[in-house]
């Protein structure tokens, strides 16, 4: 028995889940099950990562790259009504989000996404969680990164006053055909798996720019 | 034909996208042109769902039991190509990639295997798998996306692209 409705809104179709609860259209909920959240998470504040969400961030950190152009860095966003599991992803691709764009720069607005986040969730979040992806390099934040995570944080919470604001660099390798390797936890920060043709590696940092625990969900 | 209206009736309007349905139906329904071309995807769509509800009662030829075996028992996606040269020399006939190529798509079309351009190259792969690498070319996520037009880049049947989505998002 299938498990996805398919709509079509003037001519473009949007899938959900049957037991999704009737999100916005614009929405990119993940499905909704019930959280069930260990206590060793919420004790320690780690961020509690499903793996469907994980393989969208395959798909959105992937999509950026177009044959015989330069790879660009791109933003998402994950948000939750939980402040520490992540439900939605946010492409966050309007370019009144997205400044400007280069291979080892992007200058975006924090007022977009936020907007943009409020919009497609139709309520305010507990949990932001900001990525940026490093093409072809490290999960490690640039001293740039750390002072766009201040700036972020304090833009995020003036206009989400209860939020828990998270960042993330998303590394992702070169594209050369491999094999999928599943999900691993490669530092208390730091996940690392590989689709068939790229290698990721995600590493969360809170904005004081100190590593923030992640777990695997699933 | 009065029950089977009764019985359309009652269908649409359990069905959430059921006013929608109406509405592009009235409007295909009064262009003579639109209706024949409604008729014949009808069809199509009868023919194709009819093959998949056969799908776990397909029988496969030596070479496909040994192309799909070399494919989906590996997590990375092979070329005709490579998949000639894995193959063992019993299968004489698949040491020739032409050979292996047409294997292969007929076991794409067949919704057994996917596949996805890269480079040059055609890579084969599980269903899921081909359809994850086309929604980043196309820079599609599984709930916003266009599994018709997934089908027919990927050569694979619709109803196994939206299975793809479907486990995807699960």
């Amino acid at each position: 028995m299938t498990k996805i409705i398919v709509k079509t809104d003037g001519g473009k179709v949007r899938i959900r889940l049957q037991d999704e609860v009737h999100a916005p259209v614009s929405a990119v909920a993940t499905g909704a099950e019930p959280l069930n959240i260990p206590e060793s998470v919420t004790a320690r504040k780690a961020l509690l990562l499903p793996k469907r969400l994980i393989n969208l961030m395959e798909i959105r950190a992937e999509s950026a790259f177009r044959p015989k152009e330069e790879d660009v860095e791109l933003v998402y966003a994950l948000s939750g009504s939980s402040s520490v599991v992540p439900d939605t992803l946010h492409k966050l691709s309007s370019n009144t989000v997205v400044e400007k764009a280069s291979r080892d720069h992007i200058v975006t607005s924090v007022n977009g996404m936020i907007e943009y986040i409020l919009k497609e969730r139709g309520d305010e979040p507990q949990l932001i969680v900001m990525l940026h992806t490093h093409p072809q390099s490290t999960s490690k934040p640039s001293k740039q990164d750390e002072r766009y995570f201040e700036n972020a944080a304090i833009t995020a919470k003036s206009l989400c006053p209860d939020v828990q604001v998270i960042f993330g660099v998303h590394a992702i390798g070169s594209e050369m055909v491999r094999e999928r390797q599943e999900t691993i936890k490669l530092a208390r920060n730091t996940i690392r798996w590989s689709s068939i043709t790229r290698e990721h590696e995600v590493s969360f940092y809170t904005s004081g720019g100190q590593p923030y625990e992640v777990e695997i969900d699933g | 034909m009065d029950k089977d209206i009764e019985k359309l009736n009652a269908l649409l309007s359990m069905d959430e996208a059921g006013a929608e349905i109406i509405r592009l139906l009235n409007e295909t329904l009064v262009d003579t042109t639109k209706r024949n071309m409604l008729l014949i995807k009808l069809n199509e769509i009868r023919k194709e769902t009819s093959v998949l509800i056969l799908r776990s009662e397909l029988r496969f030829t030596k070479s496909e039991e040994a192309v799909k075996a070399i494919v989906l028992d590996s997590r990375k996606p092979f070329t005709a190509q490579e998949v000639s040269s894995r193959v063992g020399d019993e299968l004489r006939s698949l040491k020739h990639t032409t050979h292996t190529s047409t294997v292969l798509n007929s076991l794409v079309s067949k919704g057994i295997l996917g596949r996805f351009k890269l480079g040059y190259n055609y890579y084969f792969t599980s269903p899921k798998e081909a359809v994850n690498e086309q929604l980043k070319r196309r820079q599609e996520i599984p709930q916003r996306c266009s599994p018709a037009e997934i089908a027919e880049e990927t050569g694979m049947p619709l109803a196994v692209v939206l299975d793809a989505i479907e486990e995807l998002m699960t």
